[in-house]
């Protein structure tokens, strides 16, 4: 129960499902758009999960309808829809540095992000976008607060690992194949 | 035996410190202050700590930039009329 406490929320019965939907739209669709990376995507899975919410204010559960509900709800709806990701070999890569990542366009970014797999997307996500801390992400996730730090810092390490990856092979893009022309310049 | 032991806390710290973010609940957090103790006694750590942080920093303002589309909550408001059904959909 103790997770609870984490999300600030209005007082049972308090808050209209207009202030409902003003309040926690933009982040919920960010979360939607995070998972699905496309905005038609976002657009039906928010328009689902709001609907759900509707449905449940109107049944009596006001107060049980917060954000943490919204969130944990967009990820049971995501969660069919995994694709299998590209694995990489994690002692085999170099971790971008700050710098770097902030020169990388923010769709090279998502785009990154999006090849994880979801149990780690869905922590990255909730981490960055929302902004959410460990115990917090625990409560949505439904998951121990020290899975959410091993599973966190697993993903930040596969993340920088993944950035790197897309930022080297951009720059070997732009450099001639030096391979190619030994190999013309031998025959 | 005692520098195996360092080694693990410093791993165990790292995978804390990844968590961490300044100016929030948790900097009142016993299990960060621990960790955040961990900085003072070893330099590298507390450079590394730097680094994860900057990269945080970074990675909140890429996400940031993510337009959000209004029309679904223009019509969950009630001030927009739902799209016309399009077949296979």
């Amino acid at each position: 129960m103790e997770h609870l406490k984490l999300f600030k929320s209005a007082p049972r019965g308090s808050t209209s499902f207009a202030d409902f939907v003003e309040e926690n739209f933009a982040p919920a669709y960010r979360f939607a758009f995070c998972l699905s990376l496309a905005h038609e995507s976002a657009n039906h899975l928010t328009e689902s999960v709001f609907g759900q919410a509707r449905e449940a204010k109107a049944n009596g559960a006001n107060g049980a309808i917060d954000k943490r509900w919204l969130l944990a709800a967009l990820r049971r709806e995501w969660n069919g829809s995994d694709e299998s990701p590209v694995a990489i070999c994690p002692e085999t890569h170099q971790s971008i540095g700050a710098a770097d990542v902030a020169t990388l366009n923010p769709d090279v970014v998502l785009e990154t992000l999006h090849g994880m797999r979801l149990e780690r997307r869905l922590i990255l996500s909730l981490f960055y976008f929302e902004r959410l801390s460990y115990l917090e992400i625990a409560g949505v996730l439904g998951l121990p607060a020290e899975t959410v730090l091993a599973r966190l810092a697993d993903a930040k390490i596969e993340l920088r690992q993944r950035l790197e990856m897309r930022r080297t092979q951009k720059s070997s893009a732009l450099e001639p194949p030096v391979g190619a022309a030994k190999g013309r310049s031998s025959g | 035996m005692r520098r195996k032991a360092d080694r693990v806390d410093k791993v165990a710290a790292k995978v804390v410190l990844q968590s961490y973010r300044g100016g929030t609940c948790d900097e009142s957090d016993p299990l960060f202050r621990e960790a955040l103790a961990e900085l003072s006694n070893d330099p590298a750590l507390a450079e590394w700590f730097q680094a994860e942080q900057e990269f945080d920093a970074v990675m909140a303002e890429k996400f940031r930039n993510v337009p959000v589309e209004t029309a679904v909550k223009k019509r969950l408001l009630g001030e927009e009329q739902p799209p016309v059904a399009t077949p296979g959909r």
